[in-house]
């Protein structure tokens, strides 16, 4: 007995020491050491004495502002009291990760409710010359209860010739199909619903695609393998393999063509609409859950040297002299900003090459020739006239758009005496420096050095007027003119872009500069393209400087322009590009086509160089060696290109000519490679699996140096683009009851500083006027004026019963709002445009019907920003975006869903003979509070500054509010008197932690103060709130 | 004096900071407490309410007062410790171990942090700063103005009561057969 016990002390002390041990190597990773420092040196700056404001950037000014309420530790904690309750059992309750960890959304309790069903992606790349192999290998796994669909949307390099897929279930390996876009999703749908494990690969974009996984069981694992082949880059003797690794939110501004278009999803007859590109992104610190590996092999071909990566720790393994294996120092590297690795050779030369497959389906080739040194006349140099064109949208907020201003001010003090220039400036309008293009002198330089230093990155991305502006005016006949833009290119119609330069170019040229870190490539290599121009890439490590010479030293003395090619008595067939770009930079040219006789012959190069006319005889034969496989799919991808060039307009918009789908679907299937118009499919048909499933969104990274919440940077957040994460959080919140965290948007999980849960509101004030909403099937924008607080009118729109998801439409579908009901305006209001984002699968109704509202399942509500006038603060028209935030597969309503479907009228109000217009405009007021409030529940804020910031504040309106005053420094009490709140050290305290409770009412527009003083903002969700909420049937259920 | 005393408040975080967030981690066990930890430790000698009387050695005077604002934390929240709200962040896992094995250790070290909050806070304090720390008695002597005597009485009974509470989670079947058997003699 005693040695019983014995043993027993020891076991136990062993494990106690276990305990200690474990305990003791618990530290937290480095970066979020950095994180910590970087908080406590903000801390400690703002306990040691005031900043400037001005100097910091937005960001930090709410933050710094937020803390500097509550110097110590908390700020403000406003606790709305709930008015649809008055007890409050188990709260549900908006918990923080201890760690900016996988995006999980746990409850009160700690228990994991969700996971992302993306573990890791891993990249292997061939390198062989100029032309690379890489495979992309995304391990899916479901750590959940439930069986799940995974969809991922991701990016691969733009001129990825994808040829393969293959699914891995276990040990079967199951190898993709190549189908009809709308077949491929047939059978996957089929097979979907038949419980089989199936994967459907589509190209939203040349550079974007979506992977869907159906049917993954609690507990499993499915591989998704694909490959592709590219070519790479090289520059002035340097190449570059780049793999990107974020889709960043597009914006789409409004279709400005005043006839509807008919969308129609690529390659399918039925009218489903082009899908904005939308990929799900994470807040920000955290991650979205799944990371990547990366691996290079690389075969130079002769001997390697400087071997770099601009954002990436290399481990680089030499093989010398001519190969080497790299890989990523950091196995679990975050995916926010793109795998660049660049190369040297001995030799900065390129060899003249003809590389050559045969199979059945032909002879094919890529031929690569060396362009000439490059050579100038001094002298020769033409007058410019410059238009420095820059993107000041929000995405190019904070660094991207300080390095656009440093570059674009190195362009400008380097022009030449005869020159003449402008600057132009883009987000949702065009603004200018000069009227019209000036002469270099020193006084103009300086204003657009005044006019540069303004410039601040917020709103949408509008593009096309400022191509218009551009390129648009009559030339000057004494000088070319060079175009630069410099964006980021995150933009949605980049095809509409891409074919506006096309057909505005005329004789000047175009250089696109790519600013930042994750930029639309696609974008911006056809922009200059199509400009005859060049692309340079700018990352936010790099020194503007470097690109600027580069870019002179191009205008300057262009390698090679006007080329030609004689092909001799080489018989060749279908050569890709069939017009060969002029080369502004030692670059190789590279033509890929098809051979109908021997790979032997001798070919001409012409064309002009800065000191002359240029000829060079090339003798060609078959480079010795291993040739490469994939030289039919880069054919392939270069015939889609040409073909995809002769419409941009209409792909963008869905309406490209049948026989252009007809062309590019053949090409896709005959070579079996992914367009948008082919897809890849694969079904395990071995197995069935059983039970419901659920779709899951894959989060992706936002892309690093960008900030989520504020897409486009008018201080609000915007649901539009955070409509993702909603969907994820809401459907688990309806689902299981628990509680669901939510993020802020300053770049770190809120924690408990500051805490709301609303759903008291009364209104003091109301907005007079003539606004009529008389039936229940209107959404839309009203027209507000704030100097006497009326509603003066209103935009509203049918939404048609079967709008599907994503669809945009312009202003067609507008009704007078005085007019009502269904009297359709004979005017369309460009102004007001409508982002739709509507459950599929809802048949269309029937021509003449008016669908009603509850027909839509789900909406969310933002902003639209691009419509309001900021110019005009008398009157502005503010629309409400409508998202979709739910998911299909959800049949019931969500709790936070039916809230928002609150905010339509309901059947009774709308069917009510005695309405009068001071009902209606309460039901507007409340409307407008309950964004609020959401956005408060949310843990969104709007800023005072903000579009709906500003509507709300005046409007006017009293919140009932109880505010905790977690810190009781005179800073926060003075914020306190000026917001109008009587403070008294004896109130009445929390029990739990002492804090003081102030109860009272409270102005809105001081409440926006507050909160954007308050920087850290969480929601606390209370489970009776949303009982009573979701207590309450809906109007009609939407199924 | 405002300048001078920040710059060198900013020194000594430089110099320390990084043990005292770790020494505060271990004990509150996420990032955001730790967080208030440091602040709070360095705003304290910054604002001068801190007694620092008996920092001649700096590194240790920090990470007593780390380890003691910790577990006033730790008091103040009571958390719960269930398994599913440990979470792992894979980051930080050397390739050598696997998942399961952090996990284990995460599970562990959190399970500790409960039972520490089961102990009387001086005892807490005193063995974390021995074991997690591993401080030597003399520091501890020093900074917590008690005896080495009173230090070793401190460790042995915090390790005492530390195995009791542990003891059901290394074997969960026979400590609840124990307690059957204790019923069943009373």
């Amino acid at each position: 007995m005693s040695r019983h016990n014995d043993d027993r002390n020891d076991a136990n002390e062993q494990f106690l020491n276990e305990a200690i041990e474990a305990t003791r190597n618990e530290v937290p990773s480095e970066a979020e050491w950095q994180l910590a420092q970087r908080y406590f040196q903000e801390k400690l700056a703002l306990a040691a004495g005031p900043r400037s404001p001005h100097r910091m950037s937005r960001y930090r000014r709410l933050r710094a502002f937020g803390v500097s309420i509550g110097a110590a530790v908390a700020v403000v904690a406003l606790m709305l009291p709930i008015l649809l309750s008055t007890t409050s059992p188990t709260p549900l309750h908006a918990e923080t990760l201890s760690t900016p960890g996988e995006l999980r959304i746990v409850s009160r309790d700690g228990q994991t409710v969700s996971v992302c069903p993306l573990r890791h992606t891993s990249v292997e790349a061939n390198i062989a010359g100029f032309i690379s192999r890489t495979i992309v290998t995304q391990q899916f796994e479901n750590t959940s209860d439930r069986k799940i669909e995974a969809v991922y949307a991701f990016p691969l390099p733009q001129d990825a010739a994808v040829d393969h897929m293959v699914i891995t279930i276990g040990d079967r390996r199951i190898v993709g199909n190549i189908k009809k876009r709308e077949e491929a999703r047939q059978v996957y749908e089929a097979a979907k619903a038949q419980g089989k494990v199936a994967g459907l690969l589509d190209q939203e974009r040349p550079n974007v695609f979506t992977q869907s996984v159906a049917n993954i069981e609690p507990g499993a694992r499915v591989e998704v393998e694909i490959s592709y082949v590219e070519t790479l880059k090289f520059t002035d003797g340097e190449y570059e393999f780049m793999f990107p690794m974020v889709v960043a939110p597009r914006y789409t501004p409004p279709i400005t063509t005043t006839e509807t278009i008919a969308i129609t999803e690529a390659g399918s007859t039925s009218t489903e609409p082009v899908k904005t590109v939308k990929p799900c992104t994470c807040p920000p610190s955290v991650r979205a859950g799944h990371d990547i590996s990366i691996e290079v092999y690389l075969d130079a071909g002769m001997n390697l040297k400087e071997l770099t990566s601009p954002f990436h720790k290399l481990n680089i393994d030499r093989d010398p002299p001519n190969r080497a294996t790299i890989s990523l120092a950091n196995l679990k590297e975050i995916p926010n900003k793109d795998f660049v690795l660049r190369y040297r050779t001995a030799s900065p030369k390129i060899e003249d090459a003809l590389l050559v497959t045969e199979n059945p389906k032909g002879r094919f080739f890529t031929l690569i020739v060396q362009p000439p040194e490059r050579s100038a006349l001094p002298g020769a140099i033409r007058p410019k006239e410059m238009i420095i064109v820059i993107d000041r949208s929000g995405s190019m907020s904070g660094n991207p758009i300080e390095k656009a201003k440093e570059t674009m001010k190195l362009c400008i003090e380097r022009m030449g005496p005869n020159d003449t220039f402008n600057l132009l400036s883009f987000s949702g309008g065009t603004g200018k420096c000069f009227p019209t293009p000036v002469p270099n002198s020193d006084d103009h330089r300086r204003e657009a050095m005044d006019y540069l230093a303004d410039l601040k990155g917020s709103g949408g991305t509008n593009m096309m007027p400022a191509i218009e502006e551009a390129l648009g005016r009559p030339a000057d006949p004494g000088r070319v003119r060079i175009v630069c833009f410099m964006t980021d290119g995150e933009i949605g119609n980049d095809f509409q872009i891409i074919d506006a330069v096309k057909r505005n170019v005329g004789t000047s040229r175009v250089f696109s500069f790519g600013i930042g870190n994750s930029v639309n490539r696609f974008l911006l290599d056809a922009m200059a393209r199509e400009g005859r121009g060049a692309v340079e890439y700018v990352t936010l490590q790099e020194s503007g400087q470097d690109a600027a010479e580069r870019f002179y030293k191009r205008i300057g003395e262009p390698v090679l322009t006007d080329i030609t090619m004689d092909w001799g008595n080489l018989e060749v067939d279908e050569i890709y590009p069939r017009l060969i770009p002029d080369l502004f930079s030692y670059q190789p040219i590279m033509i890929h086509g098809r051979l109908k006789g021997k790979p032997e012959g001798v070919v001409t190069l012409r064309g002009k160089t800065g000191s002359g006319d240029f000829e060079r005889k090339i003798p060609v034969s078959p480079f010795p060696g291993d040739h490469p496989d994939g030289l039919t799919s880069l054919w392939a991808r270069a015939k889609v290109s040409d073909i995809m060039g002769r419409d941009l307009a209409g792909i963008q918009f869905g309406t490209f000519k049948p026989e252009i789908r007809d062309e590019i679907t053949t090409v896709g299937l005959d070579y079996r490679i992914m367009t948008q118009f082919t897809s890849f499919v694969a079904v395990d048909e071995t197995r069935v699996t059983t039970g419901s499933s659920e779709t899951v969104q894959v989060p992706t990274e936002m892309p690093e140096g960008q900030t989520v919440g504020d897409v486009d940077g008018d201080g609000d957040v915007d649901l539009f683009d955070s409509s993702a994460r909603l969907n994820y959080s809401t459907t688990q919140l309806h689902r299981t009851g628990k509680p669901v965290q939510f993020y802020v948007s300053d770049g770190r999980p809120a924690k408990n500083e500051v805490l709301y849960a609303t759903k008291s509101k009364k209104l003091t004030e109301s907005p007079a006027a003539g606004t009529k909403i008389t039936t229940y099937n209107q959404i839309g924008a009203f027209n507000y004026d704030p100097t006497n607080g009326t509603v003066s009118a209103g935009d509203v729109w049918r939404v048609p019963q079967g709008t599907p998801v994503g669809a945009t439409r312009d202003a067609k579908y507008y009704w007078n709002a005085t007019g009502l009901p269904n009297q359709p305006s004979t005017t369309p209001n460009p102004n007001v445009h409508l982002n739709l984002a509507l459950q599929a699968g809802q048949s269309a109704p029937a021509a003449g019907t008016a669908p009603s509202i509850v027909d839509l399942p789900a909406i969310a509500i933002g902003d639209a920003e691009e419509n309001v006038s900021i110019d005009n603060p008398s009157k502005f028209v503010n629309a409400f975006k409508f998202d979709d935030y739910v998911s299909d597969s959800d049949a019931t309503i969500t709790a936070l869903k039916w809230s928002f479907d609150s905010m339509a009228l309901t059947a009774s109000e709308a069917s009510t003979t005695t309405s009068t217009a001071t009902q209606n405009r309460r039901k507007l007021s409340d409307r407008l509070i309950k964004i609020y409030e959401l956005a408060l529940t949310l843990g969104f804020h709007y800023s005072p500054e903000s579009t709906t910031g500003t509507l709300l504040a005046n409007l006017g309106g009293e919140v009932d509010v109880n505010l905790t005053v977690i810190d009781e420094s005179p800073e926060t009490l003075a914020s306190l008197a000026r917001a109008g709140f009587k403070y008294d050290p004896k109130a009445k305290r929390e029990p739990n932690n002492g804090h003081p409770v102030i109860a009272g009412k409270a102005p809105i527009k001081e409440l926006l103060l507050l909160e954007a003083n308050a920087a850290l903002i969480s929601a606390d969700l209370d489970s009776k709130w949303l009982r009573s909420v979701s207590g309450r049937r809906p109007v009609k259920a939407h199924r | 004096m405002a300048a001078d005393r920040t710059e060198w408040v900013g020194r000594l975080a430089d110099l320390h900071g990084r043990l005292v967030y770790n020494a505060a981690y271990r004990i509150v066990g996420n990032t955001d407490d730790a967080e208030d930890v440091l602040q709070t430790v360095f705003l304290r000698l910054l604002d001068g309410t801190a007694a620092e009387d008996h920092a001649r050695d700096w590194g240790a005077f920090l990470r007593v007062s780390a380890t003691r604002a910790a577990v006033d934390v730790t008091r103040r929240k009571r958390n719960i410790v269930t398994e599913d709200s440990i979470t792992m962040d894979t980051r930080t896992v050397p390739d050598a171990v696997s998942p399961d094995e952090v996990l284990d250790g995460k599970r562990l070290a959190a399970l500790t942090r409960q039972a520490l909050e089961q102990i009387p806070a001086r005892d807490a304090e005193v063995f974390a700063l021995r074991h997690f720390e591993e401080m030597p008695y003399e520091d501890i002597v020093g900074h917590l103005g008690i005896s080495t005597n009173q230090v070793g009485v401190i460790l042995h009974r915090a390790r005492k009561r530390l195995r009791q509470i542990l003891e059901p989670l290394l074997n969960p079947e026979r400590s609840r057969k124990d307690e059957r058997n204790v019923q069943a003699q009373r």
